[in-house]
């Protein structure tokens, strides 16, 4: 006994089409073979096409999708470059009579606190627009006085024995 | 032939919308920015020269009962050197 016979006793029997064993056979073969490659072929065909549809139409759908961003997108653009240049303008107008009152500003905010310096009853005035205009007053905030009716009343000492 | 060119077609033009739709979107928050940052100055001036008027109004109001405040204020009283000139009209809220 052979050592390819003993192995072929126990291999599993080969599954798959039997060969034919004729010539008629294998040409019956061959011919169903290229029908359903054929029919294989056609669906293949038929699925690129579904396909290829599919994509024009979401191509189609997204060019609609970007337009309609593209018409809102430059409908804001022109409106804000509209306004940009309306207000462009008038803010440099401001802004050029502004940085001429400045000084004017900071002189008459130096003139308070220099009244305020020996008229401290004016001080509480100038405090409380301090935080609004701090950049025009020098020197730190100068505590208020304090009027002798706000004055908290003396603690009266603690009674002995308790 | 026709069909095989519109897909092509499409892509290209929805890559030139794309394009288009960048480049609006960059321009426009540029413009944006630049709005606000004028919006910020507006503002800022606004709200400085309203302080300001307060503290005119107060220091008035201070005067009538101390004289001694008078002189201080009409120095800067007098015609053209007022510290607070009229207030400017500010510019309307970008339409968003």
């Amino acid at each position: 006994m052979s050592s390819s016979e003993s192995q072929g006793e126990l291999l599993p029997p080969k599954s798959g089409p039997v060969p034919p064993s004729s010539l008629e056979e294998t040409r019956a073969f061959f011919a169903h073979e290229a029908l359903r490659s054929a029919e294989e072929i056609g669906w293949l065909k038929r699925q690129v096409q579904v396909q290829r549809t599919l994509l024009v139409g979401t191509l189609l759908a997204g060019l609609i999708l970007s337009g309609s961003l593209n018409i809102l997108t430059l409908k804001q653009m022109r409106m804000v470059r509209d306004q940009l240049n309306e207000t462009r303008p008038r803010v440099n107008q401001m802004y050029g009579e502004f940085r001429k009152s400045e000084p004017i500003i900071r002189e008459f905010v130096a003139s308070l606190q220099a009244y305020a310096a020996s008229n401290r009853d004016f001080q509480p005035i100038l405090e409380k627009h301090r935080p609004f205009l701090q950049q025009y007053y020098t020197g730190p905030a100068v505590p208020a006085p304090v009027p002798p009716m706000i004055q908290p009343p003396v603690q009266p000492s603690k009674p002995a024995g308790r | 032939m026709l069909g095989k060119l519109v897909g092509p077609l499409v892509l290209g033009v929805l890559i030139a919308s794309a394009a288009l739709n960048l480049w609006a979107s960059v321009r426009f928050f540029f413009s944006l920015r630049e709005l606000y940052k004028l919006q910020a100055w507006v503002q800022y001036i606004n709200s400085t020269q309203t302080a300001a008027r307060s503290l005119v109004s107060d220091s008035v109001e201070y005067a009538r009962q101390h004289p001694s405040l008078d002189p201080v204020l009409q120095r800067f009283m007098k015609a053209g050197t007022n510290p607070v000139p009229p207030q400017a009209a500010a510019p309307s809220n970008p339409g968003r």
